[in-house]
């Protein structure tokens, strides 16, 4: 039981080859911002 | 517990506290931990310390009893065995330029019905001859696509300019023909409009509707700062003629949509106009800042620390408005930390001039919308292909790995950061455009700090 650290969001970028690399999730520019690049707001079509 | 001593933790860990919460970021794995006083600073010590943890429990034994540090260690040492803590960078191989084209901004308008102060595009034409598009040369456009882009499924793309509602009965007649060819391809095109809602009428809401058309929706917030950039060819402000019919496009759900605002020197204090937008009824809001040299408009270094104040500010008005019961999706703070992109994408940032091209009216390919009209970079046209392969080249050789940002903690969320705004400061692809990059860091402290508050109220 942990009392001095709390997890909240577990490890998620490690991920077996086949799971990545697809290209299918949305690009960071078409979205509603054009000025920097966004892709950490990006959603894993994989993951849905 | 496995040493620490050659790990590098200015690159692999960010530690940070935010109000009365201490954050930890385990940037490799993309865990995010909470730490309570004793965690936090023997973390610190550990850092201080350069990993040797003896040393860093005999600093800590200054204030907390060396039992409960034992507890801590422990506690550590598990997150380290299960990789959630102190892992290492394992960057996936991507070839670059064997990948294909995915997303076209389509520049349908080199030409526009405002004037905005602080516009990027030159008051709508990009410095270039104004142009409207033809229907015939953005079905090539899209046929460029459909024959580029391989196995990819969901293709995107973005009517842009300038105004693209200017050629309104062109894009109807465009997205028949990009439906028609889905049922052929088995491929599906995501659309999305970005206007400044002059020409948004009952038709136009209509039309978006009913194909399923994300919008991006221009407003900069209070009627004082809209109407301070965003005018008409006359001079008058928008506010009055755009908000209704924002309202209006908004009140009938669009797939998703945006209103999307820019701050700049005059209105630093963008967290009003935030609340602002609240007021008016929405709940999905981007504001971001101008950026590039110093016209007067963009952000500068001299105004960073009023605008981190003021994303602090922004933080608290977001949390205010979520324990109230108000979910507002601010664009940036959207981040997806359990179910993100993977490490593949995000060491490709945003694929400008490989997977992601904008097109002209005419036709002409440039890497993205920020360097159209910049003839050094013209990759080719839809008529002929790309013939300029020493541009995509360069795009590929210009990823987060061949920069310094493949130390900076925030790598993974920026992915080496916008090529244009880099490029147009320095004038070098490499060299990343720190006042950007500071803006950008603050945003993910916040963001992250959100999202722990809002998991905290056990309601997400």
């Amino acid at each position: 039981m942990s009392k001095h650290i709390i997890t909240m969001i577990k490890p998620n970028l490690k991920r077996a080859v086949q799971d990545i690399n697809c290209r299918e999730c949305a690009t960071s520019c078409q979205s509603a911002c054009k000025t920097s690049c966004t892709v950490g707001n990006q959603s894993c079509k994989n993951r849905d | 517990m496995k040493s620490l001593k050659n790990y590098d933790f200015s690159a692999h860990i960010h530690l940070y506290s935010w109000d009365d919460l201490n954050i930890l970021l385990d940037v490799n794995s993309g865990a995010i931990h909470l730490l309570d006083g004793l965690s936090n600073l023997l973390f610190k010590n550990i850092i201080e310390h350069k990993g040797y943890i003896d040393r860093a429990v005999a600093e800590t034994e200054k204030s907390f009893s060396y039992d409960d540090i034992s507890d801590a260690l422990e506690e550590l040492s598990r997150l380290q065995k299960h990789g959630a803590l102190f892992s290492e960078t394992e960057i996936p191989k991507v070839d670059l330029l064997s990948m294909k084209v995915k997303a076209i901004c389509l520049n349908v308008a080199h030409a526009c019905n405002m004037k905005c102060e602080y516009c990027f595009a030159a008051q709508g034409d990009f410095g270039m001859k104004p142009a409207l598009m033809t229907l015939e040369t953005a079905k090539q456009a899209m046929d460029f696509l459909l024959e580029n882009s391989g196995q990819i499924k969901n293709l995107e793309v973005d009517f842009f300019g300038g105004e693209p509602l200017l050629v309104a009965d062109m894009l109807k007649d465009l997205v028949i023909f990009c439906r028609e060819r889905e049922k052929e391809t088995g491929k599906r095109f995501n659309f999305t409009l970005t206007t400044n809602a002059v020409l948004l009428e009952d038709n136009i809401i209509d039309w978006v509707i009913e194909n399923d058309i994300s919008v991006i929706l221009s407003l900069d917030g209070r009627k004082s700062t809209n109407d301070c950039c965003r005018i008409l060819n006359n001079g008058e402000g928008t506010y009055d003629l755009i908000v209704p019919r924002i309202q209006k496009m908004v009140a009938r759900h669009p797939i998703s949509y945006f209103t999307r605002g820019t701050f700049t020197q005059k209105n630093i204090d963008f967290s009003k106009d935030l609340e602002h937008l609240i007021e008016l009824g929405f709940d999905c809001i981007s504001l971001e800042p101008a950026v590039g040299p110093d016209n007067g408009y963009s952000i500068q270094e001299q105004d960073l620390p009023r605008v981190l104040d003021e994303y602090e500010r922004l933080t608290e008005v977001l949390l205010e408005n979520y324990i109230q019961g108000k979910e507002i999706e601010f664009f940036h703070y959207n981040l997806n930390l359990q179910r993100g992109a993977c490490l593949a994408k995000r060491v490709t940032g945003c694929g400008a001039g490989i997977e992601y091209l904008v097109v002209t009216p005419e036709g002409d390919i440039y890497p993205c919308h920020q360097f159209v009209g910049d003839l050094a970079f013209y990759m080719g046209d839809i008529f002929h292909g790309i013939k300029n392969h020493q541009i995509r080249q360069d795009f590929a050789n210009n990823q987060l790995q061949d920069k310094e940002c493949k130390e900076c903690w925030a790598r993974y969320f920026c992915g080496g950061g916008c090529h244009a705004n880099t490029y147009y400061q320095s004038m070098d692809l490499k060299k990343p455009h720190q006042v950007s990059c500071e803006m950008h860091k603050k945003r993910i402290e916040g963001a992250i700090y959100l999202d722990l508050r809002k998991q905290m109220a056990g309601k997400m």
